[in-house]
């Protein structure tokens, strides 16, 4: 094993951002912050699952600097409060092996080996996600997990860490599509169609759209044609058109008429003949003869009809 | 989809205190019902042989002042004439 975080990795940092000896606090934050999700990760997925995985186990430390550049050394948390369970040791082992390994590839510089070690998209897109911002942490400047001999300060690279590029991250990457919840929402609404006819063909575009129970389609007709009548209208009788199953309504609640058939014509045809039904029917009786609600209608569709043809 | 037979129907809405229009026509009869001498509302009910569709019930329940199923209770049987005079004056359209 090359890398132990037991006992500590040594990352060198040179370049820019190490050439003092030294880190910027935001740097070494984000450095630290990255490295910390990376063991999570590997943690949570690498583990197995039927054993009880305390994250706490796998806090990381910064243990040091050595001498040549800002050569910091991480490594799990040596406090007792952060070895708890049985197999904290075994775990620990376990994630700094998949560690290495993700080491053992940036070195290399072939992110795509990634794919053999995580084949399964849930656990490699989250590894990837966490790797890659890791090693591009240390923006262009050339990193290196190393050794270092505490009785010569000799350092001796180990891993180089090589940029891991945003088209070999994209590769990695797999899209989980979620399942969509399939409970559908109905809702009605009535629209303004506008039909253009160019060709022999036949377009519709919707305008508009209106929902709620406020709005509806209206039928409004200015002449009501029945079998023996034709009723002339001062204004046109608002009427609610609706489709229900397999068969059309025409309905005026204001009047109580409703005529309905299984094409527009014939709901047409059945509304007029209502109409002429209430309004011979209405002539006929007598205001003591209807109840408030006829007597109502009936002064309504007198004030509606200008002309009566026969 | 629900059907009514249009004899048994036209008997049943006559038992409920409903009685024919004065107007009549070829294809269809017209059934009234007044309350207290007055008169309250009317259907079209179809005078041929076949069964009463659905459109029709449609239009029937609606001029009963009725949602489907309870126009269908009454249709059937089951709504009695006094639960019927119960729901219109509800609807205060006895008045």
């Amino acid at each position: 094993m090359k890398i132990d975080l037991n006992s500590g990795a040594y990352i060198q940092i040179g370049g820019e951002l190490g050439k003092y000896n030294s880190l910027p606090i935001d740097s070494l934050v984000k450095i630290a912050q990255d490295l910390q999700e990376l063991v999570y990760t590997l943690a949570k997925h690498d583990l197995p699952s039927n054993e009880p995985i305390d994250l706490n186990n796998f806090k990381i430390e910064l243990t040091g600097f050595s001498q040549g550049s800002a050569v910091p050394k991480f490594a799990f948390s040596a406090r007792s409060e952060n070895k708890s369970g049985f197999h904290w040791r075994e775990h620990r082992n376990s994630v700094n092996e998949k560690f290495e390994k993700l080491l053992e590839i940036s070195n290399d510089g072939d992110y795509g080996k990634i794919i053999q070690l995580y084949p399964e998209p849930l656990k490699r897109n989250v590894v990837v996600s966490n790797l890659y911002s890791f090693v591009n942490s240390f923006g262009s400047s050339p990193v290196n997990f190393v050794d270092v001999d505490t009785s010569t300060n000799k350092v001796v690279p180990i891993f180089r860490i090589n940029r891991f590029k945003p088209a070999a991250k994209s590769k990695l990457i797999t899209e989980i599509k979620e399942i969509v919840d399939s409970t559908k929402e109905l809702e009605e609404a009535v629209g303004k169609i506008r039909i253009t006819k160019a060709k022999g063909k036949t377009h519709r575009r919707i305008i508009n759209t209106y929902s709620g129970k406020n709005y509806s389609l209206e039928f409004a007709p200015e002449v009501i044609v029945a079998e023996n009548r034709k009723y002339f209208l001062k204004f046109p009788l608002r009427c609610l058109f609706e489709k229900e199953d397999d068969y059309y309504i025409i309905q005026s609640e204001m009047l109580g008429i409703i005529g309905t058939g299984r094409t527009e014509d014939e709901a047409e045809q059945s509304f007029s003949l209502e109409f002429d039904y209430m309004y011979t029917r209405l002539t006929t009786l007598k205001p003591n003869q209807l109840t408030k609600q006829n007597q109502l209608i009936k002064d309504i569709i007198n004030q509606i009809v200008e002309n009566v043809e026969e | 989809m629900s059907v009514l037979d249009p004899k048994k129907t036209y008997n049943n809405l006559k038992k409920k205190g409903f009685s024919d229009s004065i107007t009549k026509s070829v294809d269809h009869k017209r059934l009234e019902f007044h309350h207290d001498g007055k008169f309250v509302l009317s259907t079209k009910i179809s005078h041929t042989n076949n069964d009463i569709d659905n459109y029709l019930i449609k239009q029937m329940s609606v001029q009963c002042k009725l949602d489907k199923d309870d126009f269908l209770d009454l249709a059937k049987c089951p709504l009695s004439k006094a639960d019927y005079l119960e729901i219109l004056a509800k609807k205060g359209l006895l008045d």
